[in-house]
Formats: C-alpha cells, sequence, structure tokens
C-alpha cells in the first residue's frame, strides 16, 4: 500500500506540474513586475528541477505531513482539509451504509423470485439507478422533498437531516449496482451442488440462503466493495457541490476555478491516501471472509521458504 | 525477419483458424455471427439499439428537423414552459430546449464515443503487452496500473481535465485517460485465458514476430469479453461528461452540451425546473439505452448462460 500511495503522489505531481501558465503571474496578480514574479519563484524553488520539487513536495507531504499553503487564502491546506474532511467522509460512509444496506438485500429477494414480479421491478429500476448522472438525481430530491414536501434542508451543513438527501443521491448507482451484483452472484451459488447438498439435508431455505449461499455471496460483494467504494467517494466531490457542503470536494472544486493549484493537489493528494486505506481495509475484511485467502498466503509464504 | 512474417501470413493463416475452432470453444471462435444473431433476439438489445441510434440520427440532422437555431436569443420565450411550440420549453435566454438538446447530442454522444476510442485503444496495447509478454513486463506495468488506479475514476478524470484545461478535445482526452485501466484489465485477464491455447504456440514456432501474433492471433480471439466493459465505458463517459461540465470543467455552458446545459440551469431550479429536468432526462435515457443494449451483450458472450 505504502508504494501505492507513493506512486500516485508522485503521478499527482507530475500531472500537476505540467499545467501551463505561470503561477508566480497567478499569485501575485497581473500588476506584479517581472522581478517581483522572479523573486517569489526564487523564494518558493519554482525554478528547481522537476526532480528536486518532487522531491521536496514527497518530503513536505510524507516526513512533515505538510501539504503546502493555498495561494488565495494563506492557510494551511492541510488544516483546511482536516477542517472538511469529517464532512466527507460521513457522506462517503452513509453512502456505503445505504448502497449496501438496501442493495444486499434486494439483490438476494430478486434472485430467490428470478423471474417473478419482483425480480422484473427489481431490474428495471436498478438498471434506471445506474443509468441516471447522481448530480440530477440530487436536484431532483431537492425539488421533491425540500421544495415541494418540505421535509427536509435543501443544503448547508447541520444536524443529521442535512445528510439524507445528499447519502440517498449519491448512494442510489451504488444501490443498483449492488442488486445486480448481487443478484447475478446469488443466481450462480444457488445452483452450486453445495446448496443442492445442503437442500437435500432438509434444512429450511431460510437457513440454506444464510448459511451456505451469502458468504459465498459476500466474497464477491466484498471484491466490488473497494471498487464502488472508489466511486463514491469520487461521487461524493460532485454531490458536495449540488448540496452546498464544504467539504473536501467543494474545496477542491473551489480551488480549481479559482486556480489554486497547491489546494487542489494537496486534497487529491489526500483522498488518495484515504481510498488507499479504505482499500487496505478492504483486503483485510477480505481475507477475514474467506479462509481460502489465508490458507494461499500461508502456502505461498511456505513455497518461498521452501524456495530459499 | 521481413520475409518470415510474410511467409506465415501466405501459409499458415488458412490453418490457424481451423486449429483455432477445433481447440477452442465456441466463445473464441465463430463467435461474431453467433452472438450477434443471440443479440437481436433479445428485446432490450434491439430496444437499446433502436433508442441509441434514433438519438444519433437526431444529433445529425438536427438542422433539418427543429424549426429553431440553437443559439438564437428570444426575448419573447424567456423561461417559456413545455407547449406545443416548444415541446420542452425555453431556457434563460429563450432558446429551444428541444433542439439544443439535439445539438447536444453532437457533443455529449461523440466525446462518449471518442473518449472510449481513445481507451479502447490504449487498454488493448497496454493489455495485450502485459497478457502476451508476461513476467517482468507484465508486473511491471500491472504495477502502474495499480497507481493510476488507486485514485477513484472521476478524480482522475478530475485531475486530468484540471491540468488539460476545458474544451471538447482536452474532455475528450480527460475522460478516455482515466478510462484506460479498467479496460487493460479485462483485456490482460482475457489475453492470459488464452495464452497457452495451441494456435498462439502454434504462431510462435512458425517465427511470427511478436506484434503479428498479437495483432493477428490474440486480439481478435481475447476481444470478444473486452467488448462488454468498451460497451459499458461509452454510458459511463457520457455520465462523467455531465459530472465534469456540472463542476464547471469539460465543456463550458455556452455549448448545448448536455451536462452543461444542466449545470447552466441549476440557478432557476426553483421557479423553472424544466431547464434541468430534460437535459437530465435524456442523458438517462441515453445511457439507459446504451446499458440495455451492454447487459444484452454480455449475456450473449457468457456462456454461462447459454443453455
Amino acid at each position: 500500500m505504502i508504494p501505492v500511495i507513493l506512486g500516485v503522489t508522485i503521478l499527482i505531481f507530475t500531472l500537476m506540474f505540467f499545467i501551463p501558465g505561470d503561477l508566480a503571474g497567478i499569485v501575485l496578480g497581473p500588476t506584479a513586475t517581472e522581478a517581483q514574479k522572479q523573486a517569489y519563484r526564487l523564494a518558493n524553488g519554482l525554478n528547481d528541477p522537476y526532480i528536486i520539487q518532487l522531491g521536496r513536495y514527497l518530503s513536505n507531504v510524507f516526513f512533515h505531513l505538510n501539504f503546502g499553503t493555498s495561494y488565495i487564502q494563506g492557510t494551511s491546506v492541510l488544516s483546511d482539509l482536516l477542517e472538511r474532511f469529517p464532512r466527507t467522509i460521513t457522506i462517503a460512509a452513509g453512502t456505503v451504509v445505504v448502497g449496501f444496506g438496501i442493495g444486499i438485500p434486494i439483490g438476494i429477494l430478486a434472485a430467490v423470485k428470478q423471474d417473478k414480479l419482483f425480480d422484473r421491478i427489481a431490474l428495471a429500476v436498478s438498471l434506471i439507478g445506474i443509468s441516471m448522472p447522481a448530480f440530477w438525481l440530487a436536484i431532483l430530491l431537492v425539488l421533491l422533498f425540500s421544495v415541494q414536501l418540505n421535509w427536509l434542508p435543501s443544503q448547508g451543513i447541520g444536524g443529521v437531516q442535512y445528510y439524507i438527501l445528499p447519502c440517498l443521491a449519491n448512494a442510489a448507482a451504488g444501490i443498483a449496482g449492488n442488486i445486480r451484483l448481487t443478484r447475478s452472484c446469488m443466481l450462480e451459488v444457488i445452483r452450486t451442488d453445495y446448496v443442492t447438498t445442503a437442500r437435500a439435508k432438509g434444512i429450511s431455505e431460510t437457513k440454506v440462503l444464510i448459511r451456505h449461499a451469502l458468504p459465498n455471496v459476500m466474497i464477491n460483494i466484498v471484491t466490488a466493495m473497494g471498487m464502488l467504494f472508489g466511486a463514491m467517494l469520487g461521487g461524493t466531490i460532485i454531490i458536495e457541490n449540488v448540496y452546498s457542503i464544504p467539504g473536501i470536494g467543494a474545496y477542491m472544486v473551489k480551488s480549481i476555478n479559482s486556480r489554486d493549484y497547491t489546494a487542489v493537489e494537496g486534497s487529491v493528494v489526500f483522498l488518495a491516501i484515504v481510498f488507499g486505506f479504505v482499500m487496505l481495509v478492504v483486503d483485510l475484511v477480505y481475507a477475514w471472509i474467506d479462509p481460502r485467502i489465508k490458507a494461499q498466503y500461508s502456502e505461498f509464504r511456505r513455497s518461498k521458504a521452501n524456495a530459499k | 525477419m521481413q520475409s518470415n512474417s510474410v511467409n506465415c501470413a501466405n501459409e499458415s493463416s488458412p490453418i490457424l483458424p481451423n486449429r483455432l475452432q477445433k481447440k477452442s470453444n465456441v466463445k473464441h471462435a465463430s463467435s461474431g455471427d453467433l452472438v450477434f444473431q443471440t443479440l437481436l433476439k433479445k428485446k432490450g438489445a434491439l430496444v437499446g439499439i433502436v433508442i441509441v441510434l434514433s438519438l444519433i440520427l437526431l444529433a445529425i440532422f438536427a438542422p433539418l428537423i427543429s424549426p429553431y437555431s440553437y443559439t438564437a436569443l428570444n426575448a419573447k420565450a424567456v423561461f417559456a414552459p413545455p407547449s406545443w411550440q416548444h415541446l420542452f420549453g425555453c431556457d434563460e435566454l429563450g432558446r429551444d430546449i428541444l433542439t439544443r438538446l439535439m445539438y447536444g447530442g453532437r457533443y455529449s454522444i461523440s466525446i462518449g464515443i471518442l473518449s472510449t476510442l481513445v481507451s479502447t485503444l490504449g487498454g488493448i496495447l497496454l493489455g495485450s503487452i502485459a497478457g502476451f509478454f508476461g513476467g517482468k513486463v507484465d508486473l511491471i506495468l500491472m504495477r502502474i496500473l495499480d497507481i493510476f488506479q488507486a485514485l477513484p475514476s472521476i478524480l482522475f478524470a478530475i485531475l486530468i481535465a484540471t491540468v488539460l484545461g476545458p474544451g471538447f478535445n482536452m474532455t475528450v482526452l480527460a475522460l478516455g485517460i482515466s478510462g484506460i485501466p479498467g479496460i487493460v484489465r479485462t483485456m490482460r485477464a482475457s489475453i492470459l485465458s488464452i495464452r497457452k491455447i495451441d494456435f498462439v504456440e502454434a504462431a510462435v514456432s512458425i517465427n511470427c514476430t511478436n506484434s503479428r501474433i498479437i495483432w493477428k492471433y490474440i486480439v481478435p480471439n481475447a476481444i470478444t469479453p473486452v467488448l462488454v466493459s468498451i460497451s459499458n465505458n461509452v454510458s459511463q463517459a457520457v455520465i462523467q461528461a455531465a459530472g465534469l461540465s456540472y463542476i464547471g470543467l469539460g465543456i463550458q455552458p455556452p455549448s448545448p452540451e448536455w451536462g452543461a446545459m444542466l449545470s447552466a440551469g441549476r440557478n432557476y431550479i426553483l421557479n423553472h425546473p424544466h431547464l434541468v429536468l430534460f437535459p437530465g432526462l435524456i442523458i438517462m435515457v441515453f445511457v439507459l439505452a446504451f446499458n440495455l443494449f451492454s447487459d444484452a451483450l454480455r449475456d450473449a458472450l457468457d456462456p454461462k448462460l447459454k443453455k
């Protein structure tokens, strides 16, 4: 995981390095003289070769936890990010909970009732769900729940009620994806021999599903979980802008529009690190759920030891 | 080397496809016709194809179909609600929304298709290199890919769009590049499954050049599973393009791109919801139709579902 995060940071820095335009000109404004710009470049090491700037950025980020200073605000990027992080992670976590909490049961039920009415409705709804831009759904939800029914606030932050609509809008694609994934995995699993065996033993159908089929479906779901979490974290960036929630996504978009590139760079690196940690957790959960993985690892270690 | 590859073309290509048909199962060989036939039998696929084609035709023939111009301002029709004159109503400058959506298809649909073309070319190239050579090349490519995939794809697209700046070409490039890793993975997995089949070894043994083996024998036989991710990629790209426009990257508002229209209309949603309703609806219909097609394609290609 550490090499991947290091690699991502290098990738992001390299991409941002190629942004056209003169940084000193952006920061000092159009009235600055050439000498002032030159002095700024010297002071901030902007004339240094790429590799030295990269090294400085990496050591700042990883050894000093310093993401630089925002050009426009003059504040520390890290403290800006940390202040906004809880809101972003709340939406992302809420989205994951809603996405899996609703998606998986419906998917299982749809598979059990294959080709019945429920299955068809679930499939149709999930197909629509993955075809909608999340921010459009977000706007529609505002129109319905905030403007027409006046149940929920349309934007800003505050209590729990402010997070319901963003999570719901962001989770729609996840719910739909989970229904489809769970349904197709479940259909495969309930046709396997061990499920037939379990049924032949006379175990009740619910027990067959929960004890024998579900654990095997979960393995596939956890694999997809990481990718889905990525999509949800990415979706949060756009959703925050719809609901004017001052999270990292809104911060990032604001920085992009004001060409505050240290802040953009910091936000992306920060999100990449968060995403890296989540993927690590997913891997651990994966090994915990699937005993075969653990066995594989110990075997791998054994064969390596033998080779030596 | 040159003469070798010429020999290889003259003498052995009639043999190789036969061997291929015998050795690999239906999924790889003669799959083109079969898949196409199964596809046409599916109602979903047919509906999807018809909708997508008609949206493309509407975009192409927009000037002939619509009586309005997509740029002309009309002070009398500002915020006109949907009526028989303006089926989808008019926007804040009195421009007919239906007309703009038809012209917008030119941007949105071509962004979806062109960026997928970029992802596909890059993905097939890198995927086949990784899958065919294996070993160190594969390892290095996959580690680099891990790095690219450590960013959620929309975040990656936002980052590239920030660096490249707004505009049509740049959006295509940003979405195209961010779609490459997914296709590389599918391509590589598909190649690994046919890498050991005899016709590849036959091609190696008669001294075909590597590039010839990859392009003539491996890619055509490994491409079918990748078709599904390519097809999914188009609908994803259309949604992501709309998302980019919404946050101010991508295509900029005066252009009638669907996402840009949606984002331009969001300031007026309280009193004039039709400004955001219809652009979103058309995005959904296009993506839905494309997904119907992808689903049918996946089912047609999946040997497990054949009965």
